[in-house]
């Protein structure tokens, strides 16, 4: 007798139905599995097997055929052992239930338990689009499908309990949704900006920072607290949309970084190493494309300590998704386009050995040493960095730890208010949500200079000696100190404080 | 540029290009050619004995073969370098006076700031952001009456060029020959040589080394009236252009240092030694006699006077310490103090904190 079971491939975080037919026919006994499984898909004769016995069930000693349809794309993963073990039972007419139009995912353990997988939410996604509304799951991934509407998710524990529900011999209810802002509600931050003494200077410009979603670098010695000051960057940034978190907890889903909670409420955060390779960082893999950091910091924030010591492809590989908001991975199998929308926070000492403008230690480097050492960040990367700024020498903690520090609270009041501003101010255009988004066309239409601003960036550029690429920088970012301002024109004295946050450019022409 | 030669002047560039002569060796070949009878038998016994009989003679063809002299006055020439050589009219005056003086200045760009009044700036490479800042700035109000005098490299001498070459009147003197001319500061020394003058005593092909850049400092001081050292650490090539200028009763002049600071020990120094203490390019002007009139104080509004006090006050400043003493908020300080930054007042000397320049 032949059985269908429909379920999901995923291709990067798209999802593609496969139908698991089985034919089970007299004949020598044999087991065939078709259709380009990978490696995990094969292995998983051994696991269904064991499965169907321990669960007081037969596994039929017939000539059984399995393919998996369509049979030229890739099947990787172990979460098609359920739907292969539910169609054999139902080839071999243990089961009579029918179970069309029901996806099923999800490893079986030996004794016939299910066992999380991942990538289901990416799968929920696309099959509800697709049209599908029943679907069984194991019970550990049922956190995630909790947050879908409109689709009706089981999730059994074992193996005998999937049979009796296609039976009807055991009523299980589907899995209960839960609004996503009571569980954005219980999840916070553990730092705070409050937190982190002095550096006022570092934490304006943060603060501009995510206003207009500008990137940004901070330099200064060791020891200062640059990677503190990152980590309390999600803190000020705006809460997580539900559709944000659904891209964010759909990425996580489908690299196996999810946690219990089934979805991600808090901003990511990620900092990789700076041994990080291209391919960890960008995504890649030869077979499977998966995910890489920047799109794990997707609608988050990639910190990248210690910027020049990162290998220069993987810094130059940067770039494109910086500026489009996704990276397309091609490999000979295909092509993946995974979601890349970012804040780039790097930091870097000023010069090899840290100490260069520090008043209390020497610096040892020569200045062909710092150059060389800043070089290694290249022009072109540098051009996404709207903001540089100095973090303070530690000895100023003591000068300034009197003062109450401002909590992320109130500085992400601050930043809502001009995100809102920006919100406004680019209803009409696509693909532009904050001021870092603006090309030189929209920096014409919505950056208007007063002669009185325009002198003031010419005798800037005469006397600082900036780069030509510097002045559009300055702009954005003069454009989001007035946002934070509330105001609709932008200022000499905005114009003024933006040019403070090139010191990159600057210190770099005095050497 | 000079395209012809007097007689006596091509002898002295083709002996110059002998380079298996020293310094010494080269003015005893001269006299051995030039000089008549006795005299001259005896400089050429001297470097007979020295030299041997085979490269004196091989040496007396060359000097005497037309065609070698074309192809050293050739190689010249497609270089663009021009020979200023000891018996120039435009061999600068105070150049002669000193002990060694080279036989030959190889040139390029524009040789009549030899003639002009020359004042040398010199210091180490590795300098206080504030110390090239005000370097610059002294060395572009200096070019106003003097041609400005330093070496090619990063730090103190990149700054003064910085600071001149707007007004075209800066000489590098360079440690080796023209062709050697380091990649690091191949631009900066392009830019120099198309609108000031760029020298050295040694022939194109001459390569730097150690002791040259010794040598180069003896021509820095010996071109100039002064030399003022912007920074010095306690051991510091600076301070070799400073001793030669005192040995040939030349004005020396330093930049003050506060205490502690690693890069002004040496000037500090040589301010004890009695040598003028320079703040500022009418410092200099008035050791050489010139006037200038008296520049007007910039105006500031209330608020950046305000602030720009509080940088004045303190050396290097950090941005919340201002805020703290004119009591404004930091967004306000960092905006006064980039403006005060454009209009030059102030500079950044790193780790948010500023300095009046």
């Amino acid at each position: 007798m032949l059985s269908k079971i429909t379920s999901y491939a995923l291709i990067g975080l798209d999802g593609v139905p496969v139908e698991v037919e089985t034919d089970i026919n007299k004949g020598m006994v044999r087991y065939e599995l078709v259709g380009l499984p990978d490696a995990a898909v094969k292995e998983s004769k051994e696991r269904i097997f064991s499965a169907i016995r321990n669960s007081g069930m037969r596994f039929p000693v017939n000539k059984i055929t399995v393919n998996l349809a369509p049979a030229d794309i890739k099947k990787e993963g172990s979460h098609y052992d359920l739907p292969i073990a539910i169609s054999i039972l139902r080839a071999s007419e243990q089961l009579s239930a029918n179970a069309d139009g029901i996806v099923m995912l999800g490893e079986l353990a030996l004794d016939g338990t299910l066992r999380a997988v991942t990538g289901i939410l990416a799968v929920l996604i696309s099959a509800r689009q697709a049209g599908y509304k029943k679907f069984i799951i194991p019970s550990a991934n049922a956190a995630e499908a909790s947050f879908i509407e409109g689709i009706e998710v089981y999730a059994p524990q074992t193996l005998r309990e999937v049979c009796d529900l296609l039976e009807g011999r055991e009523k299980l209810s589907p899995v209960a949704i839960r609004k996503f802002e009571d569980v954005a509600e219980e999840v916070t931050y553990n730092c705070d900006m409050n937190l982190v003494k002095g550096q006022e200077v570092a934490k304006r410009a943060l603060e501009i920072a995510v206003a207009g979603g500008h990137n940004i670098l901070l330099s200064g010695p060791p020891g200062t607290g640059k990677t503190m000051l990152a980590r309390c960057i999600p803190t000020i940034m705006p809460d997580m949309t539900f559709r944000e978190a659904l891209e964010v907890t759909k990425i996580l889903s489908v690299s196996g970084e999810l946690g219990k909670e089934g979805i991600v409420a808090l901003r990511p955060f990620r900092t990789p190493h700076h041994t990080a390779t291209t391919a960890s960082l960008c995504g890649g893999g030869h077979s499977r494309i998966t995910p890489g950091e920047i799109s794990k910091a997707h609608r988050g924030v990639l910190f990248m300590d210690e910027l020049p010591e990162y290998s220069r492809s993987a810094l130059e590989a940067l770039r494109q998704p910086l500026e489009d908001g996704v990276i397309t991975i091609t490999r000979a199998g295909g092509a993946v386009t995974f979601p890349a929308d970012f804040m780039l926070c790097a930091s870097m000492n000023p010069c090899p050995c840290g100490n260069f403008g520090s008043s209390t230690r020497v610096c040892t480097c020569s200045p062909s040493q710092i150059r060389k050492y800043r070089s290694r960040v290249s022009g072109p990367l540098l051009d996404r960095i709207d903001l540089q700024v100095e973090v303070d020498d530690v000895g100023y903690d003591a000068l300034s730890s009197s003062e109450a520090a401002e909590s992320s609270a109130e500085i992400k009041a601050r930043v809502e208010r001009a995100r809102s501003v920006q919100r406004e101010r680019f209803r009409e255009e696509t693909g532009i949500e904050v001021n870092a988004d603006m090309g030189e066309l929209q920096i014409k239409k919505y950056c208007h200079l007063s002669p009185e601003c325009e002198a003031i960036l010419r005798s800037a550029f005469e006397r600082l000696n900036l780069s030509a690429r510097a002045r559009s920088r300055i702009i954005k970012v003069a454009r989001t100190i007035a946002d934070l301002d509330m105001s609709e024109q932008i200022l000499p004295r905005h114009v003024l404080e933006a040019t403070g946050y090139r010191n990159f450019d600057s210190s770099a022409g005095r050497l | 540029m000079i395209s012809e030669y007097s007689p006596d002047e091509r002898a002295l560039i083709i002996a110059d290009s002998f380079s298996e002569l020293t310094y010494k060796q080269k003015k005893y070949f001269l006299a051995s050619t030039n000089l008549q009878g006795d005299k001259r038998q005896k400089y050429a016994d001297i470097l007979i004995k020295t030299l041997g009989d085979g490269v004196y003679n091989k040496l007396r063809d060359k000097f005497s073969d037309s065609k070698y002299a074309e192809k050293v006055l050739d190689s010249l020439a497609r270089r663009a370098i021009s020979c200023v050589t000891l018996k120039s009219g435009l061999y600068p005056e105070e150049l002669k006076n000193i002990p060694v003086p080279p036989l030959v200045l190889y040139a390029r760009g524009n040789v009549q700031l030899l003639s002009d009044k020359k004042v040398a700036v010199v210091g180490s490479r590795r300098s206080t952001p504030q110390a090239l800042e005000e370097c610059s700035k002294i060395c572009g109000e200096l070019t106003r009456k003097l041609t400005v005098v330093t070496g090619v490299a990063d730090g103190a001498d990149s700054a003064a060029i910085k600071g001149a070459l707007a007004s075209g009147r800066i000489i590098a003197v360079l440690p080796g020959g023209h062709d050697s001319g380091c990649a690091a500061h191949a631009s900066l020394l392009a830019k120099v040589e198309a609108k000031g003058l760029s020298v050295s005593e040694f022939p194109p092909k001459f390569k730097a080394q150690r002791y040259t850049f010794i040598l180069r400092n003896r021509i820095i001081a010996g071109l100039t009236g002064g030399t003022l050292v912007v920074s010095a650490a306690e051991r510091s090539g600076a301070l070799s252009t400073a001793s030669y200028a005192a040995d040939y009763g030349r004005d020396v002049l330093a930049f003050p240092y506060s205490l502690g600071v690693a890069s002004g020990e040496g000037c500090n120094a040589l301010i004890k030694k009695g040598a003028y203490l320079c703040e500022n390019a009418l410092d200099i002007f008035s050791l050489f006699g010139l006037e200038l009139p008296v520049e007007q104080s910039p105006d500031l509004s209330a608020e950046e006077a305000a602030v720009f006090g509080a940088i004045r006050g303190g050396g290097e400043v950090h941005a919340s310490e201002i805020a703290r003493v004119t009591g404004k908020s930091l967004r306000d300080v960092g905006a006064i103090c980039s403006l005060l930054e454009i209009k030059g007042l102030i500079i950044r000397t790193g780790g948010n904190k500023y300095a009046a320049v």
